[in-house]
């Protein structure tokens, strides 16, 4: 379908760009040790951008009409934008693995297998584990009108296990998410990060109250990093939605905190050659030392920015292109989790923030539940609390990290060790 | 399309067999500000395919691919035959049915210019932008969608069905003196466009509800008599108990529980013509209709669908819902609503010397049986009357309490235009209708968010 509707669209218009993508996958749902469903998803679909008379239009679908296809982005040009940049050129692009042929190759039978290991090293006393595996592969293609044709193929393998511990609103959550299967040592550290979590939840403690140290486990911690992330997006920028846009080469975050978007790391989800635009991939560090240094981009944000397009494009088969990380890497520091227990003292541990992942939150403010979260007493885990709600601003948290640990963990395409804080707004319920 | 799903249904080798075929076209544009920031055009097709071998789960395809359904029935059966179940499926008895339901579409939004609608959404957004100096932002989205449905399943149903809907959503921000405040709010229509044509009105009323809360103070922590609008009874509802009566929800409320008072009686009405959520069928081909779920405070009946129902005992109440074919049908609501009492809004304020008017929900949510409501817009109630806006109100409290503190329901009933959504996990995004009179609550407990 590409080459005709690149025909239609340089017989028809001044250029334009295009996206194709396929995906198949396969989940498996686990009730209890017990696979209790399995489907199985394919989809093809087509992005295309048309610009005609100067103005942009974008048009989208699964089907297979080419000529309904660039007819439909022609009608959204002439409702559309004013084209404010050239489409890239065709450019060699760096190397990295998107794709493991033993995953891709992975049958059914083996998933089962592998969601079966997962529960029964999981299964113990008065609690309940539900998994879902899932497997993905498919490919990605840009092309455009200026001769930029590149290809390349993705594989995705995701356990996913959800742990109530005594049959309660106590859930722990842990998700391994690569483009390869899960070596032995990947599957012993995912097991090993529950069980501890499970032994902290067996009693309950005494609620806390106050200005607070607290640990965020990585999935909290990423959770903290969301204003930070969403700050920086050009999109963000552009709209003056953003508190750090004008703050490039400020130290506006703790010594200790550097974050890059690097989507050339072999077999991680977010990693690619080029962005959906085609423009070549490279890794960017966001904050240095805490010192703010790079916003993304893509084609269109960059240009309103005055700035270029830093690879950052991601584009679904329906809607414009949209700005987006890829592999977000928070570097890991000196601290052992016990270590960073004893800099607790007393305080916390969270490992969720789910009211912080909610909503437009670049200026940093969030009230959240802290969940799941435990008490810590002498530098030591003392039980599960309930009903902790955490409040104040993330960037300014960030700013003072009293530790960050060493012991980094991928957490929906952000790689973030737990960090521990002072001085936290927790309020009780 | 129709021989097509027959052909693959006959192929069939699964104990039971059914395909749904989606096809929508949907056009946006979204403007901030005075920039256009998107024009689109989208054609969205698939089919979702579900079987079960007998003694087996299910197994379960979605495809872009419509020309290869046999292949994608095939590997179905083979994927629940790897399925073992304790239990097997049993799905309630539907009489077997063909027929359509293809309405002339005589404002087809498929049938409109994209820079028609742009001018339109622009001409809307403006209504805000020009409405005083204190609106420094807008967000402002137009989408329309035309959904063609086909489903087929192996007892022989087959039925095919056609919808048109145009929605509006808005922002608007009003800033004055450091003060930022936002107004939130949606209007849909089926059919198509020109029934959103007049809209000018309540967008104007949007901004007219922003400004009005940069002058508002926060609302006093209490527990006060509370009047709710239809839109915010509508919003309560849906949180405290609609997703309660849904069938293979695993808190579903008993039957024979109590509620609410005796003047809360609720139900889901799949069938009413021009209806946000309402349709012919639901996705499993079973015919949509009325029903009461709640009878003066005390549970009646759940919504099923054929699985629901078969677990449950009880009929399917042609609720399974799919957000599209990439999703698995549940039972789902559709447009649930509060029936009418007596009297006017008036007449429900008059005997109240404090209280609290709450106009729209911001959002609602419940966990577990505890609900809060986030207003979006609210005034004083004083010696029966409304007296100044307050803001960030937030009601609260158990599902039971709430509801059991209704002690009046006015005459004025009316379906919402909002263009609302509801998401459950795993099943998609669906279009839903509320509809609902004003209502009082003796005592609800309010507080200001943020807090």
């Amino acid at each position: 379908m590409i080459p005709r509707l690149l025909e239609l669209t340089r017989a028809r218009a001044q250029g334009g760009d295009v996206v194709a993508k396929t995906d198949e996958t396969l989940t498996l749902t686990f009730d209890r040790g017990h696979l209790a469903a399995v489907g199985l998803s394919s989809e093809e679909g087509v992005n295309l951008r048309v610009i005609a008379d100067g103005r942009t239009g974008v048009a989208g679908t699964t089907g297979d009409d080419a000529d309904g296809m660039v007819e439909a982005a022609l009608a959204a040009a002439r409702a559309g934008s004013p084209v404010e940049f050239p489409l890239p050129e065709p450019n060699p692009w760096p190397r990295v693995v998107t794709r493991v042929p033993r995953a891709a190759a992975a049958t059914v039978e083996e998933l089962r297998d592998l969601g079966q290991v997962v529960h029964d090293r999981l299964a113990a006393d008065r609690c309940e584990v539900d998994v879902v595996v899932e497997r993905s592969v498919g490919n990605v293609r840009v092309a455009n009108t200026t001769g930029l044709d590149a290809g390349y193929d993705v594989s995705l393998v995701g356990v996913l296990a959800d742990v109530r511990v005594d049959g309660r609103g106590h859930r722990l959550r842990g998700e391994f998410v690569s483009a390869d299967l899960p070596a032995a040592e990947d599957l012993e550290r995912f097991v090993e990060d529950l069980r501890r979590r499970v032994a902290w939840s067996r009693r309950p403690a005494d609620p806390v109250r106050g200005h607070l140290p607290v640990c965020f486990l990585p999935a909290a911690a990423r959770a903290l990093l969301r204003p930070l992330r969403q700050a920086l997006l050009g999109r963000a920028a552009a709209q003056g939605a953003s508190p750090l846009s004008e703050r490039i080469g400020d130290r506006v975050f703790d010594q200790a905190l550097t974050v890059t978007d690097d989507p050339l790391l072999d077999a991680r989800p977010g990693s690619r050659p080029l962005d959906d635009e085609g423009v070549p991939s490279r890794p960017l560090v966001l904050v240095r030392e805490g010192v703010v240094r790079n916003l993304v981009f893509d084609l269109e944000t960059a240009t309103r920015a005055g700035a270029r397009s830093t690879g950052h494009a991601r584009r679904t088969t329906f809607g414009k292109p949209q700005v987006g990380y890829t592999n977000v890497v928070v570097q890991p520091g000196p601290h052992s989790l016990e270590a960073l227990l004893a800099q607790v003292g007393d305080g916390l541990v969270v490992d969720g923030l789910p009211g912080a992942l909610a909503g437009q939150t670049a200026g940093g403010g969030f009230l959240s539940a802290a969940t799941p979260a435990w008490r810590v007493v002498g530098g030591e885990v003392v039980g599960r609390v309930e009903g902790v709600t955490l409040a104040g601003n993330a960037h300014q948290l960030l700013a003072r990290l009293r530790g960050v640990g060493a012991e980094p963990r991928w957490v929906g395409g952000v790689s973030v060790p737990a960090l521990v804080v002072e001085g936290v707004g927790v309020l009780a319920s | 399309m129709e021989s097509r799903i027959t052909d693959a249904l006959k192929a069939s080798r699964a104990d039971y067999t059914e395909i749904r075929i989606e096809r929508t076209w949907v056009t946006t544009v979204a403007l901030r500000g005075r920039r256009l920031e998107a024009a689109h055009r989208g054609v969205d097709q698939g089919a979702f395919i579900r079987c079960f071998a007998a003694g087996r789960g299910w197994g379960v395809v979605t495809t872009t691919d419509l020309d290869r359904l046999a292949t994608a029935v095939a590997r179905a059966h083979e994927l629940s035959l790897l399925v073992p179940v304790e239990r097997p499926i049993t799905l309630a008895p539907v009489p077997p049915h063909q027929a359509d339901d293809l309405p002339e579409l005589e404002d087809d939004p498929r049938d409109m210019a994209l820079t028609d609608k742009r001018a339109l959404a622009e001409r809307l957004n403006g209504e805000l932008l020009g409405l005083d100096r204190r609106i420094t932002e807008t967000q402002f989205a137009a989408r329309d969608e035309v959904t063609e449905r086909w489903y087929g399943n192996s007892e022989g149903t087959l039925v095919h069905d056609l919808r048109a809907d145009a929605s509006i959503a808005a922002v608007a921000v009003a800033r004055e003196n450091g003060l930022v405040e936002r107004a939130v709010g949606s209007w849909s229509a089926r059919g198509g466009w020109r029934a959103l044509a007049d809209a000018a009105g309540p967008v104007r009323g949007l901004g007219e509800r922003a400004i009005a809360r940069l002058g508002a103070r926060r609302v006093r922590a209490g527990t006060i008599p509370v009047v709710l609008d239809p839109r915010a009874a509508g919003a309560l509802i849906h949180a405290a108990v609609g997703h309660r009566c849904e069938g293979d929800a695993p808190d579903a409320l008993p039957l024979g529980a109590r509620i609410g008072s005796p003047w809360v009686s609720i139900g889901d009405d799949g069938n009413g013509a021009g209806l946000r959520g309402a349709a012919a069928w639901d996705a499993e081909g079973t015919p949509t209709q009325n029903t009461t779920l709640i009878q003066a405070g005390v549970v009646i009946a759940r919504l099923h669908s054929r699985e629901s129902a078969a677990r449950a005992g009880a009929a399917p109440t042609g609720s399974a819902r799919a957000g599209s074919y990439r999703h698995v049908p549940a039972a789902r609501m559709s447009n649930l609503y509060l029936a009418s009492g007596q009297g006017t809004r008036a007449e429900l304020m008059a005997p109240i010397p404090a209280g609290l008017f709450i106009a729209d929900a911001r959002a609602a949510h419940a966990e577990g049986d505890r609900v809060r409501l986030v207003a979006e817009a609210a005034w004083i109630i004083r010696r029966g009357e409304l007296a100044e806006p307050v803001r960030d109100v937030v009601l609260r409290g158990r599902a039971s309490d709430l509801l059991g503190a209704v002690d009046a329901v006015s005459g004025d009933f009316r379906w919402s235009e909002a263009a609302a959504a509801c998401s459950r996990s795993g099943c998609g995004l669906l279009a839903v209708g509320d509809g609902a009179p004003h209502v009082r609550l003796r005592a609800g407990t309010v507080f200001a968010e943020g807090a």
